[in-house]
């Protein structure tokens, strides 16, 4: 899941927040008593959910506020766990034929919500709902990842084929899904847990899903414990963009096959407040809880630290933050240049300036804490590269691999670097600081600063606007997945001209083989292995330069207890929050 | 003659300004009988409207300093509570202005400001103070009066506006009307216009008329007693026909001097006053009048000339040191035409002393 | 007065159409994201984003574009769908815009009551302790940042997170709108109508009071109390009178201003108007909704122009258009 959310970057770029080592308030069982009933309330902050359909959720608060509230998935996820959990699906998938064959067995007795409360969700339901994610109406932004080696994909996305042929419902019961090669997202389930599995019945979508734009996700049924409040005849009604999202109890729930308690009676999620506003409001009032994924800012965080501690959640998010250097403009690219770029930033000062150690751990390698292969690659110790392994400036050694790079002095000469950053707190604070430090090396920068979503779109994953460093990139993985961590980022075939995530632009034929075959293992060990060995590869390279493995600052009622998603990057999981 | 109606007595009138202390009027006395026309004449700066506003009340403020009296009939006005002189301004004594244009207020209509000075002082109905509005523009000579009640100032002429402005000042039938520099501002066609209004008003209701004005043609053909003023200070006064045929301070000659006349011989030169006004934070030692005298002897800049009476009537006085003899030779010489200069020489005047 | 009426109007729509244009070229011509991209999600492949472009209309020529916006807004008054939610544009801005209403009429009510009440005392109490204490005291307002005083006045006296909690002071977040419950709308705007009024009363009682004092010094208030008129009537109907045209004037373009929306105010007691409207779709590059709430705020501006102006004859009489 990406760092920040590409969308709404108010508040997301100073979202993400603190430390695993404080990871106090993790998984379900601790704390008060749950009680059954009542209602929460939520003040977002960043602009709320940007859209209905289950096809394009793919952020925070997407997961957070509708997708696990309102919809079952093929496999969820509990909330301190990172192996998937089968919901709709009886079991974690059957592999046979090598690996490329994945078989699902569905629970039966899974009902929608009205109009459709007398139907059942079926096996082809879910196999319309994987389709449904490659139409541009749908505007999905992963199924191209994970997805891609299903049979027959390429013919339905080029429009020659009407389904995809690699996705088969034998029976309402029975999903099988053929891969052209194996496939370890899909054997291992963790694909499978994602919003595009969330069922979606042909005959009464197909109509929305023509046009320009589906607007299913304006008429759409629901098979969560809550639906978005509608009038019972498939239209929705408790949902303003931007302004509110009720959701209610949906008496189509089948309770008894679901792993969620799903304790409050009504959510109520009010766009958009203040962060400052919303931060006092949740903290000194009842019923409430952290909305989309904001950290409170720095000074309603301190003092919450100083006198309600315990109304803090601090969990790791999963997630990394790091500094690209694009490898096709010199001298990025030469490695001792990269690497001396590396030794020579102080990550304690680019911490200071997020607020402090409470916002997360610094880097020592690029794969976060909780990712599949994070221990493998090093835990928190890390591989031991001694340009990572010092969490402040180490100027000599800096100096060492500039001369190793052809720099006689250890000082940089040529021409000022592009490079571009985003204009807003604490990003901004962080870009700078890193602009005084590089100073040490010579490394001059011709520094902008402009809005979030336009760094990412208009410059960083532009490889026409030949940015030099983008010094205010992160990126977390979906699912707990090594993979998701590594191929978008740093394989060749996946530079493309706009939305480009290999921001360095990386393409080594010897990494893109050693990704796809790591792709293909299908055993958790064994892949586990495979992806750390190429965690290591890439902080060796100094593509990136990881820095903080942040952390997830929620805030709680007095009266309410939120249950942090580990899957979530740390966000609350409603379903599983309640009042004391 | 009647008593006077409205009687000012050793006015004072000092102002604190962060230059310093402005003696606008220094003590003057002057008085009014109905039916009568007093015209006060001086430059601007002269204290002349100063002390007129005064008795009117309308420089009641933190920063003045008023002494001396002024009754209107009998009762001193200077001292009044502000409500008990409201009572009285606009009622018994009124006052109109030079520039009609400015004095009206510009958003509201004519028959508006005349209905509200109608209403203020006296207790009629809103449709017979609009009646009686309707009458007073007739009085005035104001063409088509229904009509024009509801115009806005701007679309009256200059004329019109000070004939409006008599008409309010006139509303409440008042003893005293007090017209600073009524005509200033008019073309001079209507200028003549306007004074004979007040003229015939000011005989149909026997009422006393102060006319202030800088220019002593205007108060020629109308006034009955003229007092000259000269830096805060009356510097001669009399009934009118004496001050026109002897008059006795060299100011006046000035004065009279610089008014075009028919009976003068083309050709002959306007004589003005030279150099200006002095200033009324220091005020020059001796006469007032000394630095632009043609006439001034050493002494002249030591004493200061008190205001006596130059003949056994008792109706002329003036503030002079020149011997009398010598004034009325000066007169005879600057009557033939001569300038200030020979008349000085073929006078002789020399320092006695 | 008609044909001068009819003329600014076709001005109207002559300014409207310059505006949406030129917020189109900003939008191409400053670096904002690129919506297509934006769309996409996190590792898009290329097709996807084609699509999207093309679904969007991005793919034609800028001209050709603007030709079609142009085209549906003039014969259907159809302002596009947004790019982030794919939800009308007219319709997201009519749903706000009753909230955006509420802040700026509100908040111009207690502008003009405050601003003229201390004007008028300040003037004729020139130079006192109360004229001294009040000026100072609106240089302060002035200054005082709208975001700034919104968290102070939350952080005192918001019935929810206030150290001081007044009952009927709801704090952010509480806005209903009028139909739903007249109290609560009531209750929910006092906050952020005086805070959003406080640096508005504090420069119209500092022009009320310059321009009164003026107005004092005219022969036409000389007139008025030798009239005999009580002070208190020269004061209001004379003075006050004039000195209160430009306020008028200013008050009706403020209030056009105010009704395009007030981001700030709007954010921190999370009104759901127009301000807050523009600022996020800004944020998201969502050009049809950002030419939408721009017209909708252009629109106000140029029609409280217009109406100051027609307004202004009747103020003044010595005012005439033709």
């Amino acid at each position: 899941m990406p760092i920040s959310r590409l969308k709404t970057s108010i508040a997301v770029v100073t979202a993400l927040a603190a430390v695993l080592l404080i990871a106090a308030c993790g998984g379900g069982g601790s704390g008060g008593e749950a009680k059954k009933g009542g209602t929460l309330k939520v003040l977002d902050t960043a602009g709320s959910i940007d859209s209905l359909d289950p096809g394009y959720w793919y952020y925070q608060s997407d997961y957070q506020e509708v997708g696990f509230t309102t919809q079952r998935w093929l496999y969820g996820w509990k909330p301190s766990e990172t192996k998937p959990t089968p919901d709709i699906a009886q079991a974690l998938p059957k592999q046979s034929n090598g690996g490329k064959t994945v078989t699902v067995k569905i629970k039966s007795g899974i009902k929608y919500s009205a109009p459709l409360q007398s139907r059942t969700v079926k096996a082809a339901d879910i196999k319309y709902a994987l389709e449904r994610c490659f139409l541009p109406q749908v505007g999905n932004g992963y199924a191209n990842l994970y997805y891609s080696d299903i049979k027959g994909v390429a013919a339905f996305k080029s429009g020659k084929a009407k389904e995809i042929s690699g996705i088969q419902a034998p029976d309402a019961q029975t999903l099988v899904i053929n891969t052209d090669k194996p496939a370890g997202v899909l054997t291992g389930g963790g694909a499978l847990g994602m919003p595009c599995t969330i069922p979606v019945p042909k005959d009464y979508a197909q109509k929305y899903d023509q046009g320009k734009q589906s607007t299913y996700g304006q008429h759409q049924v629901f098979t969560g414990p809550y639906m978005i409040q509608n009038d019972g005849k498939g239209k929705i009604t408790g949902y303003k963009p931007s302004q509110k999202l009720v959701l209610v109890r949906n008496p189509s729930w089948d309770k008894a096959s679901d792993f969620k308690p799903a304790y409050f009676d009504r959510i109520n999620i009010t766009c958009c407040s203040d962060a400052t506003v919303a931060a006092k409001q949740t903290l000194s009032g009842q019923n409430l809880l952290s909305g989309d994924y904001a950290a409170p800012p720095t000074p309603v965080l301190k003092q919450a630290l100083k006198r309600t501690k315990d109304q803090l959640s601090i969990t790791s998010s999963g997630g990394n933050r790091y500094i690209s250097l694009n490898t096709t403009v010199k001298p990025l690219d030469n490695v001792n240049v990269r690497r001396a770029i590396a030794a020579v930033i102080d990550k304690t000062a680019l911490r200071q300036t997020r607020g402090g150690p409470t916002l997360g751990t610094i880097s020592t390698h690029f794969f976060p804490p909780g990712a599949d292969g994070f221990e493998e690659g090093g835990g928190t110790k890390g591989p031991g590269f001694d340009f990572m392994s010092s969490e402040t400036s180490n100027v000599a050694l800096a100096k060492s691999y500039m001369k190793k790079a052809g720099y006689s002095s250890g000082k940089y000469n040529g021409p000022a670097l592009l490079t571009i950053a985003d204009n807003v707190s604490p990003a901004k604070e962080t870009a700078e600081a890193f602009q005084e430090q590089v100073k040490a090396i010579g490394l001059d920068l011709q520094f902008r600063e402009v809005p979030h979503a336009t760094m990412l779109t208009k410059f960083c994953q532009v490889p026409k606007a030949k940015v030099a460093i983008c010094p205010n990139l992160g990126w977390g993985a979906d699912f707990f997945s090594a993979q998701s961590l590594i191929a978008p980022l740093f394989s060749g075939e996946n530079i493309v001209p706009s939305g480009n995530v290999n921001t360095a632009q990386v393409n080594d034929p010897q990494l893109n083989a050693k990704i796809n075959a790591a792709k293909q293992v299908t055993d958790p060990t064994k892949a586990a292995k495979a992806w750390a060995e190429l965690d290591k590869d890439v902080t060796s390279q100094a593509y990136f330069i990881p820095w903080l493995w942040d952390n997830n600052v929620s805030l709680e009622s007095s009266n309410a207890k939120g249950v942090p998603s580990k899957f979530n990057s740390g966000a609350f999981d409603y379903a599983f929050s309640a009042l004391k | 003659m009647a008593a006077p109606v409205l009687e000012v007595e050793d006015l004072e009138v000092d102002f604190a300004t962060e230059d310093g202390v402005v003696h606008a009027v220094g003590g003057i006395s002057l008085s009014v009988a109905p039916g009568r026309m007093l015209g006060i004449v001086g430059e601007s700066g002269s204290g002349k409207s100063v002390s007129m506003l005064t008795v009117m009340g309308l420089t009641r403020a933190e920063n003045a300093t008023i002494s001396g009296s002024a009754r209107l009939e009998g009762r001193d006005i200077l001292t009044l509570p502000t409500d008990e002189l409201r009572a009285i301004r606009g009622n018994d004594i009124a006052m109109i202005f030079q520039d009609p244009l400015s004095s009206l207020h510009p958003l509201y209509k004519v028959g508006w400001q005349l209905v509200e000075a109608i209403q203020t002082h006296q207790d009629v109905s809103k449709s017979a103070a609009r009646a009686r509005a309707i009458e007073l523009l007739q009085m005035v000579g104001i063409p088509d009066p229904k009509g024009r009640v509801d115009n806005y100032p701007h679309e009256f002429s200059g004329g019109m506006r000070q004939r409006a402005m008599i008409a309010m000042a006139l509303t409440n039938d008042p003893k005293v009307l007090i017209a600073d520099e009524p005509t200033t501002a008019l073309d001079v066609t209507v200028q003549a216009q306007i004074l004979d209004l007040i003229a015939r008003l000011q005989q149909e209701r026997d009422m006393a008329v102060v006319l202030i004005t800088h220019d002593l043609g205007v108060v020629a053909e109308h006034a009955d007693e003229i007092a000259v003023m000269y830096a805060g200070k009356v510097v001669e006064r009399g009934p009118a026909t004496v001050i026109f045929d002897a008059p006795e301070h060299p100011y006046t000659w000035g004065l009279l001097r610089s008014i075009p006349r028919l009976d003068r011989t083309r050709g002959e030169p306007l004589v003005p006053i030279p150099g200006r006004p002095p200033s009324l934070i220091a005020l020059p030692g001796g006469c007032s009048f000394n630095p632009r005298c043609p006439y001034v002897l050493d002494r002249h800049r030591r004493v200061e000339p008190e205001l006596e009476p130059v003949n056994d009537q008792n109706d002329h006085s003036v503030a002079c040191l020149l011997q009398p003899s010598t004034r009325r030779q000066l007169w005879a010489e600057l009557r033939e035409g001569k300038l200030p200069e020979t008349a000085r020489e073929s006078v002789a005047l020399k320092d006695t002393v | 007065m008609v044909r001068y009426i009819i003329r600014r109007l076709l001005w109207v729509v002559v300014l409207l159409f310059l505006v949406s244009f030129i917020t189109f070229l900003i939008f191409y011509a400053l670096p904002s994201a690129d919506p297509a991209t934006l769309r996409a999600g996190r590792s898009p492949n290329p097709q996807l984003v084609e699509q999207i472009r093309h679904n969007l209309g991005l793919d034609k020529s800028l001209p050709h574009q603007y030709f079609d916006y142009m085209k549906r807004l003039v014969l259907h008054f159809d302002f596009g769908y947004s790019y982030q939610n794919n939800i009308s544009v007219k319709q997201q801005i009519l749903d706000r815009l009753p909230a955006s209403i509420s802040v700026a009429i509100g908040s111009a009510i207690v502008f003009l009551i405050t601003g003229i009440g201390v004007g008028i005392i300040s003037a004729i109490r020139r130079r006192s302790l109360l004229d001294r204490a009040t000026m100072g005291l609106s240089l302060v307002s002035i200054s005082a940042p709208v975001y700034w005083l919104g968290l102070v006045s939350l952080y005192l006296f918001a019935s929810d997170i206030g150290k001081f909690p007044v009952p009927f002071l709801k704090g952010a977040g509480s806005y209903v709108p009028f139909s739903q419950d007249p109290s609560i709308w009531f209750q929910s705007l006092l906050l952020p109508w005086f805070v959003l009024a406080a640096s508005f009363s504090a420069l119209y009682a500092r022009l009320l009071r310059a321009n009164l004092i003026e107005t004092m010094s005219e022969d036409y208030i000389r007139t008025a109390r030798a009239k005999g008129l009580s002070e208190r009537r020269v004061v209001f109907r004379h003075g006050v009178r004039s000195a209160i045209n430009p306020i008028v004037t200013a008050a009706g373009l403020d209030l056009g201003v105010l009704l395009g929306g007030t981001i700030l105010v709007e954010t921190v007691f999370n009104i759901p108007g127009i301000g807050r409207l523009a600022y996020d779709s800004i944020q998201n590059s969502d050009l049809p909704m950002i030419q939408g709430t721009v017209l909708i705020g252009a629109l106000f501006i140029i029609v409280a122009n217009l109406i100051v102006d027609i307004m202004y004859a009747f103020l003044d009489p010595r005012v005439r258009y033709s």
